[in-house]
């Protein structure tokens, strides 16, 4: 039977095509439309390259929806499917004595992507077996193949970790910390033993956690009371600085006849195990810099009261790192703000206020920047260049005022909260942050990255709310009511995103008070079609950090 | 202490096959379009790639070989399966092979151009691939709030993947330009 190609536009072949296609895609097609869909395409490449297309995008817009449904772009929800192969193949590994170790490769859904499954070492078991060491920090990590586990959850022995990006912090139960950098590939070989593969860590070991070690390819680093860096780069090739204290370092060797090395390293000694054999072991310049104290001050987590199927609405308590502690604040102890200014850029349609689905909320809450994560003034305007002067009413932005002063304290000072989809930037819609009121030394500041966002477990999904949109350009607080507007329904699924801001990065004194604040979309979205602005939902001050506390 | 050997093998495949998983599971896809029975041959190519990784000489053509591999596994799969699945004739199969692997390779900012393209969307449009997408709200529900008819929202579903396919081709090629 000859087909008419579709390549030469018949247009009953063509929505033919389109909506067998499309049925397939669903997952709903019977016998007789794949062998149709077989023939449209077997003797048409522009049918077969459309095919092609429509799968791609497919596939894409389903890794897309996964950030909204994993919580965590580009990584792996357990799906709890194994398929019988997968079953099947893992009986036989385990009897193949032969094997040091067995791979399992175990995928779910592709909205999840293939999921691997790491080895596990056959002499430490055939399951994996829980350690009592736990993630204690998570600075935007990512892992390869998998969710970053949550905060204090358990981390498992001899399994690989990979580490991609971010930072973490691994608690052993002697009391033992090592900071980890991406990207690192590392095992928990015991409840005092980190090995690590590749990459960069930062380990301190308190009183009572003496005896801790890193071991690498090339040496083990035993400690001994001490603070110290080991670097292992993919050549195997191993670096120790030891900051603090004193540490042991015993080299590895392949060759039986040679003799093992111990090196006693003491404060701001350094050496290099070489992966070459010419070169062994050297010294380095000691480089302060290598060792990490802590991960950076930053949004440690949120709770928000969950409203239906694990959405959330109102903030309730939130966690920040402040100079290197952290802080669990109750949201009374937050200082609110109210919107003091908003100008939108010049544009013919725009969506200026985030409110609830159904039963709009009073506008006098949304100006209030109120509790509700999903409620606000958004999209407000924005520049590429910061302000170096004094917002005037002409200029594009958000002003808002704290209901009493925030301390530039220690870290942070304060939390901006924005509404974020998964079309939306992974790593949050940059702003500008500008004092309301310039004076020499101030400055404004760049935010780029969220601390919470969309890739991070603790991102979560808001309820649904609805959008206003304004037939034109909002030039002030009062445009708001008589620019002609129109209650739209919102679809789009979003998360509450959060950054901490250190008033000090803008120039403020210690200690000095700050009344309010001006923010700006940084409109650096060049890259896409239109501009994915800033659309703040929170803005809280904290209290400021007592000297004592 | 003498590294094992099949440790270093599994590292070696592990970095070469982290930067092409994805792309591969797609390249399964494309010739077994549904998640089960890509997902099945996906695992057991895996597994085979990483059995095999020591055959490789040039790790600059991982994904062409792992793509060999993995057709062999589809072809594997069909002849066993052919009776109980939906599946492409031979002669489909080694077209739609040959013309997947001969389309440029899909860069790691592919996802992010399909992202800025959804993105570039009217918002009706956005909200009909949010809801197919999402599956936590039926379609059918938003198809009576439109006041449209389910097919034609089906149909505009397939004109929307086909313009994000032509936007995405069109941001990648400017990037590459």
């Amino acid at each position: 039977m000859s087909e008419k190609p579709i390549s030469e536009n018949h247009v009953e072949s063509r929505a033919e095509f389109r909506a067998i296609t499309h049925q397939l895609l669903l997952g709903e097609m019977t016998p007789e439309q794949f062998a149709r869909l077989e023939a449209l395409m077997i003797d048409d490449p522009a049918a077969r390259n459309e095919y092609l297309d429509q799968v791609d995008v497919h596939l894409g817009l389903e890794k897309l929806a996964s950030v909204r449904t994993s919580g965590v772009a580009s990584t792996f929800s357990p799906s709890g499917r194994e398929s019988s192969w997968l079953i099947r193949s893992w009986m036989k590994l385990s009897l193949a004595a032969s094997l040091l170790f067995c791979l399992a490769l175990l995928t779910e859904r592709f909205i999840g992507s293939p999921r691997i499954i790491m080895p596990i070492d056959e002499d430490v078991a055939t399951a994996m077996v829980e350690t009592k060491v736990r993630l204690s920090q998570n600075n935007a990590a990512q892992f390869f193949g998998e969710l970053s586990p949550t905060l204090g959850s358990v981390l498992n022995l001899s399994r690989p970790y990979v580490l991609t990006s971010g930072s973490v912090e691994l608690r052993f139960p002697s009391g033992a910390s090592a900071i980890i950098d991406a990207p690192a590939m590392f095992k928990i070989a015991s409840n005092d033993q980190l090995d690590l593969d590749s990459g960069n860590c930062s380990v301190h070991a308190p009183d009572g956690a003496e005896g801790f070690r890193v071991e690498t390819p090339l040496a083990k680093v035993i400690d001994l009371g001490t603070r110290f860096a080991v670097s292992v780069r993919e050549s195997g090739e191993t670096e120790v600085q030891v900051v603090e204290g004193e540490a042991k370092v015993v080299g590895k060797s392949n060759d039986a006849d040679e003799t093992v090395k111990t090196t006693l390293l003491k404060n701001r000694d350094t050496l290099v195990y070489s992966a070459e054999k010419d070169i062994g072991i050297r010294q380095v310049s000691f480089d302060a810099e290598q060792y990490r104290y802590g991960l950076r001050d930053r949004i440690v987590g949120y709770e928000a009261a969950e409203m239906t199927a694990g959405d959330v609405r109102e903030l309730r308590r939130l966690s920040v790192q402040r100079g290197g502690n952290v802080y669990d604040y109750d949201i009374d102890e937050l200082i609110p703000a109210v919107v003091a200014s908003y100008r939108t850029n010049e544009s013919e349609r725009v969506l200026t206020i985030a409110y609830e689905y159904d039963d709009e909320k009073p506008f006098d809450d949304v100006l209030a920047l109120d509790r509700w994560l999903d409620t606000g003034l958004i999209n407000p305007g924005g520049a590429k260049i910061p302000l170096s002067e004094s917002p005037t009413d002409a200029t594009p932005g958000l002003g808002i005022r704290f209901s009493t002063p925030v301390i530039n304290s220690i870290g942070p000072d304060l939390v901006l909260f924005e509404l974020q989809s998964y079309s939306n930037p992974l790593t949050g819609d940059a702003f500008h942050v500008s004092p309301l009121e310039f004076r020499q030394g101030l400055r404004s500041l760049t935010v780029k990255q969220f601390d919470i966002s969309l890739i991070s477990p603790e991102a979560r999904q808001v309820v649904g709310f609805g959008v206003m949109q304004h037939r034109g350009p909002v030039h002030s607080l009062a445009d708001l009511a008589t620019v002609d507007h129109t209650p739209l329904n919102q679809h789009l699924h979003f998360r509450a995103i959060a950054v901490a801001i250190d008033l000090s990065d803008l120039g403020y004194d210690s200690e000095e008070s700050v009344d309010g604040l001006f923010f700006q979309d940084a409109m650096n979205d060049d890259d896409r079609t239109e501009q994915s602005m800033v659309d703040p939902v929170y803005i809280g001050g904290f209290p400021a950090v007592q000297v004592n506390q | 202490m003498k590294r094992p050997v099949d440790l270093i093998d599994y590292e070696r495949f592990l970095k070469l096959f982290a930067a092409d998983r994805e792309r591969i599971y797609v390249f399964i896809f494309f010739l077994l379009p549904n998640h089960a029975d890509a997902e099945d041959v996906f695992q057991k190519s895996s597994l085979v790639m990483w059995r095999k990784i020591d055959q490789l000489t040039d790790e600059g053509i991982f994904f062409t070989w792992a793509c060999a591999v993995a057709k062999f596994e589809v072809r594997n799969f069909v002849s066993r399966m052919a009776r109980e699945r939906l599946t492409f004739s031979s002669e489909m199969l080694d077209r739609l092979g040959e013309e997947r692997t001969a389309r440029p390779a899909i860069a790691s900012s592919r996802l992010d151009a399909l992202r800025a393209c959804v993105a570039g969307l009217p918002i009706s449009d956005r909200q009909l691939i949010d809801i197919l997408y999402s599956h936590d709200a039926p379609l059918n529900e938003f198809a009576k709030q439109q006041g449209k008819a389910l097919q034609t929202l089906y149909n505009r579903a397939a004109i929307l993947r086909q313009r994000l396919a032509d936007c995405v081709r069109r941001r990648l090629s400017m990037e590459a330009s």
